[in-house]
Order: structure tokens, then C-alpha cells, then sequence
């Protein structure tokens, strides 16, 4: 499992400084079929390692930013900052799980 | 099993990416939005402290020098003229880029190409009025231009640059909220910012309400009260000035002409809020014995704002002010010898012809007894996730036809002075650059359109003031009502010799002021329009003005924040007076005597947290409907104009004329002026009990509700509600979303001075601590010291040792 989550850090990081977000699912889809032994395993991997990478990049643009833009974000959107915070990890994180229990699932390893 | 789970989570993963990427509804596109890498958390605009930057490559011939000072405004030390316009683009684009490419587009009638259908109405309005027919025009005549092509084509170069460097990552906020990308700027994009200024101050128009107005009234009415020299008037140029020329003749005046009513013709009012002050003060009114400049133009307040600062320095010119973004030169400011100010010009240049076309396949209309061809654009709007729409307009020689009623043949064309080729930039570049007042009178020549007060002040100690602009040639009245469009008559022929227009130099009374009001008395040879603000604000400076010898940049300062209102402190005590009269005085309840009572002991002033202000505008507001009502009800055309304080006021002091108004143009029944006023009063009150409850919430500023508005209309990049005095006939001018869009001062001395403060930020990106920074100093009445520096060394070494503009009050 630690493999999926390096595989997906690194990969997705690196494809979204130069391609569109949704190329994410390759990395976590690779990730999912090399790394885990178990379903639950990797949807959970493509969740937090994906998830987390959008959340920490958020927070560390927001520290940045004194947190100026989040609010603006915020009000226009007419949702609480930490609810931007949670689409941003959703986003991330589902979009993430999802392909990478695709590719686990793909390959069909495990029980 | 194992493959329908499998395909079930790819499906899943690919639906999801499918979603997150579109948009749902007025739910943006998740995916790009949120990617923290590129998407909205990385709009987050300029942040940082003061810094310099060199500009090289990119199509610069050398090297450019940018100093940001703290309020992020660019000093920019070019070595020529192509690099000094180049890094004005450059550098108003990366702080203004969304803001430029909106505006552009909403003056060119392309928003539906990115926002949607509902856009189309507003695309096909700005495409009759001609909007991109004037920017074209232009085009033209810059392209012959030996000086303003280069300028514009550096400055495009210059928008261009900053935009080809541009990821997604790196878009303004706005971009990614409705999932667009910028579009490559052009030198048309500068002219179509031109045509939005001049369709913001010069293309309303009162024809049709006026049209109305005679139809139902008669010409009496209209000279009695909707005249085009009020009696209360204080020109722009004191009045028995000579005029040493011989005027050009206008046509012969033809017989009065009854148009038909197009029942989809619909005009904008010109809007009475927008307007400016300008005055200077010669050295002999002056504690420094130099003379002072005061500019601040009430424009529509937003975010971004209109205004962006700026320092041009190249080595023909060292130059600060404000500039619009999207179009180089700075429009209003000062260099080392000069400095001006504008005021818009109430005069009209926009005239409704009624047409008759031959048939309906409108190829020919009538003019001067014959049947003439008319021409046509199929304009293709272009909607974003739909396909374009086509419009037909049609041209005759007046201009484009905005309306048409083709079962019975009719039409409205405008002409518009704006459709007329001009190089009005080039007034800015000379002005930029000029030594003396010769210069900045050469450079004049050149602006046709928004005609404006030029106000000039320089360090030789001169003053001088020209009402500036193309003016067609018209007998008295041509235009104030909608004109025949087949007598020759109407036709715009001659126009007004630039050395004729009004103008002034140093004049006996040691100032020179203009607040959009008649330039002239009615011995100027020439008729320029019936509708000027009314007297109001020019009045009060120029009472102020006379009052002293010994006047200071702060007095200017506090001159501009000057909340005096004219209107109350001649209207109020009549509307008291009349109220005695009226039976209902004497049962008032104590509250509402208490309220009376107020407002007999107010000095007048529009303040922000007082409610004498409220009642006071509110009573004469509905008091002013319900005597013109009287004479409005009995026709039911509209629009109708109305006519103004002033002259309401006039009317209510004079109880003979008020009984011969209605006798004359009210069926002989009306109500007394006592009457009116204490029904005025009581709904004064009702409506403010009705709509804000208790009187400790009738404060003036929660009712005036000033507010700078976001151009995208985001409520929540909106300011709204801010707390600050001043009301629309005051010198503190300021209405809703109207108010003083850029403040100045200028104190020419033989180191230049000056002051100034806008509602806004440098920075259009809402992420930016430069957004909205300017607006709270702006609201408390503070100003800025502008810093203008001789070089980039001393630019440079002013943020190096750390130095904090320190705001000043008067």
C-alpha cells in the first residue's frame, strides 16, 4: 500500500503541473494495479493518497495567500471556507479511490 | 463477476472525471476549479511588498525598469517610447487582465460567446447602437496615425506578451469560475474601451421623452420648464464673457415635427449621477502663490475599478495618473510642468432620426425628397454552448437603425458622434508630454468624443479650462426632440471650429471650475444641448472659491468632501414653510415634531450616520412627482422627462406660477402646494417606517447603500454598504453605486505635489490584499501622497529604505 500511495502522490502531482486534473486516474489506476492485496485496500489507498495531496496542496496555496482568496472563494460559493476545503479533498480523494480500485480490480489480484 | 466489478469501477472513475469536468447547471466545473495545482487556489494575485523588476525580451527594444511601490502602483522607466507603452500593457494586464477582456467584450457585443445565451439581448444592443461601426472607424484613421499606431500596437504587443506566458494555472479567478480562457487582445480592443467611455458619458439621450413631452404639453411647457439655460444657472464660463469670432450658421430651423411612437424604442436617459468636478485655483488664491488642481470624476464604482494607477516615464515624458485599463497614456494626472482634470460635457451628440423606408425590404429610405439606399450588417453573435445568433441592422446615412416597426414602414437610426473617425488618444499622448499651456492646447485638438471640461494648471503660474469635444453645428432645439430623418435639415453639416468651443484663461476671478453644468450663458454663439446638470455642485465651488486668498492643498482635499447640499438648503425651507400653512402641521405626532424640529436646525450637510439628510431628500423627492404628476397623468406617453429640482424648487417659491402651471398644463385642478407637501411628508415617513422600521435605522449612508460593484456582478466580490456622508448634488458626489471614481490634487510648486485616492485596488484579483485596499481610505475621506519620481535609481532606493505612505485628511 505504500507503493499506491508514492505512486500516486508523486504521479498525480507531477501530471497536474502539466496536463488537466482528470489525468489523475492514471497514476491511481497503475497504483491500484501493482500495489494492494485487497479491494477495501485500494480504494483506501486512492482515497487518502489522492485526497490528501489535493488537501495539502490547498492548504499550503491558502498559507501562501494569508488565506485571502479562500474567503473570497468562499463567499462566492456562499459556503463556509473548511466546506471548500472538503469539495477540494472530495474531489480528490473519490476521483482518486475510484481509479485506483478500478485498476486493483482490473487485474483482479488477491482472494 | 470479477469483470462486471472491475468495468463497474472504471465506469465509476470515468464518470466522475467526466463530471468534475463539466459544468452542472450554475455549478462551475469542480475538477479544474478546485485542482489545487491550477485552479482556483492559485488565483491568488499580487500579495507582496514593494519590489522592482527589470522587463526584457518579449519584443522590447531594451530594457524596462518596474518599481511597485506599497500601493502597488508601477513606475515605469522606459528608454523609449515603444518599450514605455509595451510595460503599460504588460504590466496593466497582469493586474487587470479579466476586467479588460469583459469590458472589451461587453462594448464589442461578444459576452454571450462566453457566458451564454442570456447575454444575447445585451450583445444585440451594443451591436445597433454601433458600437464596433465607431471602434472600426477609428481603427481607420489610427492606422494613418504616424504616433498612435506605434502606441497602440506596443501597448497590444505589451497585453499579448503577459497573456502568451499565461497557463491555466496562472488565470484570474473569473476565467476558472465560468470556464473560460483569455482571448489575444487587438488595437480594436483599445477603440472599443474608447466607444465604452464615450457610450457611458455621451450617448444618452432625452429625444423620445421629449417628444412626449411636446406631443402632450406644447413647446410652452417646455420653455417655461425644462429650459435649456436655467435661471439658477452658474456657467462653466462667467457669464457676459465675449466671444471675439463669427460663428458658423447653422440650417434654417424647420417647422416642429411629430414623430410616431416605436413601441420597442427604448433610450437611456442621460444619467443626472454621473458627473465630476474639476477646478483650478491661480497662485493669487494660493498660500504657496502656485497654483492648485482638483479633479474627482463620479463614475459607476467597481471592482476592479475603472481607474488603474500609473507612472510613465520614457525620455520625452515623465507622467503619473490614472489610466483605463486596456488603453495606453495616462487620462488623468500631472507630469513635472502640468497637470489637468476632466469633466464630462452634458452636450448632446447623439440625435434619434425617424426613418420611413420605401417597402419592406427597407433598401430605401426617404431624405430630402428622394428615396436613398441604405446598407446593412448581418451581425453574427456567437453563444457559448449554443449556436449564433444573427442579427440584421440596417444604416442610412444618420447612422444604424436601433429600432424598426416594419409593418407600418418606420424606423429610429441613430447618430452618434462616436461613430465618427477620431484619434482621441492622441490628445493624451501630447498632454502626457506637454511643457506649457501651448502644447495642451495642441493637444486638445484631437479629442472628439466623451467631450469633456479639460481643466489645466501649470508651474508657470497659468490656469485654463476648455469644454472640449466635436460638436455638430444646430440650430437652438435640433436634436432635443427625436428628428425627422428625411429633412436635410436634421443633418449634421458643420461642426463647431475647435477655437470656437467654450474655453478660459486665466480668468479675473482666480479660478476655474466645471461640475458638468451649462458651460455657457445663452450669448455663447452656439446651441450645444438643452440638458447640463443642473446648478448644484458648480455653484458651491464656485462659492467656496471666491470666499479666500490663501487656499491650501488640504482646503482642495476637504473641498472635494464639501457635503453641502444646494438642494436642501434651498428646498427645505420651503417645503417647511408650506407645511405650516396645511392643517395636518399642528397634529403631528412628538415624534414627527421632533423630526421637524431637526430638520429647521440642520446646516444642510449629506452626513452618513445623520437621518435630516434622509427626510429631507425623501419629502422633496415625492413632493417634486406629485407636482409634475398633476401634469404628467393627463397623457399616458412615456417616457416622459421631468423636470428638475431646481426648477420645482423655483415653481414651489412662486405661488402665482405655481396656480398659472395648473391652470395651463393641468386642466385648471390640482392640488395646493400646502396640499402636496404635507402629503409628501406623510408618505415621507410611512415609506420609511414601512421599509426600515424604527428611525434609528433612517441613517443616510444605510439608506444611500454606497457600494462598489464587481463587473462580473459576484455579489460576493461585491463592497456593499459602506459607511460614508456625501449624496449625488454634493461636491462629496455620491449615489449607490456612483460616487468620486478617482480623487486628485494636484499642487504645482517647483517640486510637483499631489494626492490622490480611488475605491478599489491595483489589483483586479479578489485573492489580492490590492483588491478592495483603496476603498475604506476612500469612504473615511483620506488621501494618498502620490509618489512621482525624477528616475528608476530614486524609485528604487524610496522602496529600499522601506517607506510607508502615510494617508492625509484634510
Amino acid at each position: 500500500m505504500k507503493a499506491s500511495v508514492v505512486i500516486i502522490v508523486l504521479g498525480s502531482w507531477g501530471l497536474m503541473l502539466f496536463l488537466p486534473w482528470w489525468t489523475i486516474i492514471f497514476p491511481c489506476f497503475i497504483a491500484g494495479l501493482i500495489g494492494p492485496d485487497r479491494g477495501y485496500k485500494a480504494f483506501v489507498a486512492g482515497l487518502v493518497a489522492s485526497g490528501g495531496l489535493w488537501l495539502a496542496l490547498a492548504l499550503f496555496a491558502d498559507f501562501q495567500n494569508s488565506g485571502v482568496l479562500t474567503g473570497q472563494m468562499a463567499s462566492v460559493m456562499d459556503l463556509p471556507v473548511w466546506a471548500v476545503y472538503a469539495a477540494t479533498l472530495f474531489v480528490g480523494a473519490v476521483t482518486g479511490a475510484f481509479a485506483c480500485l478500478a485498476g486493483y480490480l482490473v487485474l483482479g489480484r488477491g482472494r | 463477476m470479477k469483470w462486471i466489478k472491475a468495468g463497474g469501477a472504471l465506469l465509476i472513475t470515468l464518470a466522475l472525471a467526466i463530471v468534475f469536468s463539466s459544468q452542472l447547471g450554475p455549478v462551475p466545473a469542480l475538477g479544474p476549479l478546485l485542482n489545487p495545482v491550477s485552479g482556483f487556489w492559485q488565483s491568488d494575485g499580487p500579495q507582496h511588498k514593494p519590489h522592482h523588476v527589470w522587463l526584457t525580451g518579449m519584443g522590447l527594444q531594451d530594457s524596462v525598469l518596474v518599481v511597485y511601490d506599497d500601493r502597488r502602483v508601477p513606475h515605469i522607466f522606459a528608454r523609449n517610447n515603444h518599450d514605455v507603452y509595451f510595460a503599460q500593457g504588460y504590466v496593466t494586464a497582469q493586474d487587470r487582465l479579466w476586467q479588460m477582456d469583459i469590458q472589451a467584450r461587453s462594448g464589442a457585443g461578444t459576452l454571450a460567446e462566453i457566458l451564454g445565451e442570456g447575454l444575447v439581448e445585451i450583445d444585440k444592443e451594443q451591436r445597433r447602437k454601433g458600437m464596433m461601426f465607431g471602434a472600426l472607424n477609428k481603427l481607420e484613421v489610427y492606422e494613418q496615425d504616424e504616433l498612435l499606431m506605434p502606441t497602440l500596437t506596443a501597448y497590444t504587443d505589451g497585453v499579448n506578451a503577459w497573456i502568451n506566458q499565461l497557463s491555466h494555472r496562472d488565470y484570474p479567478l473569473e476565467y476558472k469560475l465560468i470556464g473560460h480562457k483569455p482571448a489575444p487582445w487587438t488595437p480594436l480592443h483599445t477603440l472599443v474601451m474608447h466607444m465604452n467611455m464615450a457610450s457611458t458619458l455621451a450617448s444618452g439621450t432625452s429625444a423620445a421623452g421629449m417628444s412626449n413631452v411636446r406631443e402632450a404639453l406644447g413647446d410652452d411647457f417646455i420653455n417655461r420648464f425644462l429650459p435649456a439655460y436655467p435661471a439658477d444657472m452658474d456657467p462653466i464660463i462667467p457669464e457676459n464673457t465675449q466671444w471675439p469670432f463669427n460663428p458658423v450658421s447653422p440650417a434654417e430651423v424647420p417647422d416642429a415635427f411629430s414623430p410616431v411612437t416605436l413601441s420597442d424604442a427604448n433610450y437611456a436617459f442621460p444619467s443626472p449621477y454621473l458627473g465630476s468636478n474639476s477646478w483650478a485655483v491661480s497662485g493669487y488664491r494660493t498660500e504657496s502663490g502656485r497654483p492648485l488642481l482638483s479633479n474627482d470624476m463620479h463614475l459607476e464604482l467597481s471592482l476592479p475599478s475603472i481607474w488603474y494607477e500609473v507612472q510613465l516615464s520614457s525620455p520625452d515624458m515623465n507622467v503619473y495618473g490614472v489610466s483605463l485599463p486596456g488603453a495606453p497614456t495616462v487620462i488623468v494626472g500631472f507630469n513635472s510642468d502640468v497637470a489637468w482634470g476632466v469633466t464630462n460635457s452634458g452636450a448632446n451628440v447623439l440625435d434619434v432620426y425617424e426613418i420611413t423606408f420605401e417597402d419592406e425590404s427597407l433598401s430605401r429610405y426617404r431624405h430630402d425628397g428622394q428615396w436613398k439606399e441604405t446598407s446593412y450588417v448581418v451581425e453574427e453573435i456567437p453563444v457559448a454552448g449554443g449556436h449564433a445568433v444573427i442579427d440584421t441592422v440596417w444604416y442610412t446615412h444618420h447612422g444604424p437603425v436601433g429600432f424598426l416597426d416594419r409593418e407600418n414602414l418606420k424606423g429610429q437610426a441613430t447618430q452618434w458622434i462616436a461613430h465618427r473617425a477620431s484619434v482621441d488618444l492622441r490628445t493624451f499622448y501630447e498632454i502626457n508630454r506637454a511643457g506649457g499651456y501651448t502644447e495642451f492646447v495642441e493637444g486638445l485638438q484631437y479629442f472628439d468624443v466623451p467631450a469633456q471640461n479639460f481643466t489645466y494648471a501649470d508651474r508657470e503660474g497659468n490656469i485654463s479650462l476648455w469644454h472640449n469635444g466635436l460638436f455638430p453645428v444646430r440650430w437652438e432645439g435640433m436634436g432635443d426632440f427625436i428628428s425627422d430623418g428625411s429633412d436635410p435639415a436634421y443633418d449634421w453639416n458643420e461642426f463647431i471650429p475647435r477655437d470656437h468651443v467654450p474655453n478660459i484663461t486665466n480668468p479675473e476671478r482666480g479660478f476655474v471650475s466645471s461640475a458638468n453644468q451649462n458651460p455657457t450663458d445663452p450669448e455663447y454663439p452656439y446651441f450645444l444641448g438643452r440638458f447640463f446638470a443642473s446648478y448644484e455642485r458648480g455653484a458651491r465651488i464656485n462659492e467656496v472659491l471666491s470666499e479666500r486668498y490663501d487656499f491650501t492643498y488640504a482646503d482642495m482635499l476637504g473641498l472635494q468632501l464639501d457635503n453641502v447640499s444646494l438642494t436642501a438648503r434651498t428646498g427645505l425651507p420651503l417645503l417647511l414653510s408650506l407645511f405650516e400653512e396645511h392643517s395636518s402641521y399642528e397634529e403631528l405626532s412628538s415624534e414627527e415634531q421632533q423630526f421637524i424640529e431637526q430638520l429647521r436646525s440642520w446646516n444642510y450637510e449629506m452626513l452618513g450616520d445623520a437621518i435630516e439628510p434622509t427626510l429631507s431628500r425623501l419629502w422633496l423627492t415625492k413632493t417634486r412627482r406629485k407636482i409634475w404628476d398633476q401634469v404628467y397623468s393627463r397623457t399616458d406617453r412615456r417616457p416622459v422627462r421631468y423636470p428638475d429640482n431646481s426648477r420645482t424648487i423655483q415653481l414651489m417659491a412662486d405661488a402665482d406660477e405655481y396656480e398659472m402651471m395648473l391652470n395651463d398644463f393641468a386642466g385648471g385642478n390640482g392640488s395646493s402646494l400646502p396640499e402636496i407637501v404635507a402629503q409628501g411628508w406623510k408618505e415621507t415617513i410611512s415609506q420609511l417606517r414601512e421599509e426600515r422600521g424604527t428611525p434609528d435605522n433612517w441613517n443616510w449612508a444605510d439608506v444611500q447603500n454606497v457600494r462598489v460593484v464587481h463587473l462580473g456582478r459576484i455579489d460576493a466580490l461585491t463592497r456593499a454598504g459602506i459607511q460614508t456622508h456625501g449624496a449625488s448634488e454634493a461636491l462629496n458626489s455620491k449615489r449607490g453605486s456612483v460616487g468620486p471614481s478617482w480623487r486628485m490634487v494636484v499642487s504645482l510648486e517647483d517640486e510637483i505635489r499631489a494626492w490622490g485616492v480611488y475605491p478599489g485596488g491595483q489589483s483586479g484579483s479578489p485573492g489580492s490584499v490590492h483588491y478592495d485596499d483603496f476603498i475604506q481610505p476612500w469612504a473615511d475621506g483620506e488621501f494618498f501622497p502620490l509618489h512621482f519620481f525624477e528616475s528608476g535609481e530614486e524609485a528604487i532606493s524610496w522602496i529600499q529604505q522601506g517607506h510607508q505612505t502615510q494617508r492625509v485628511s484634510p
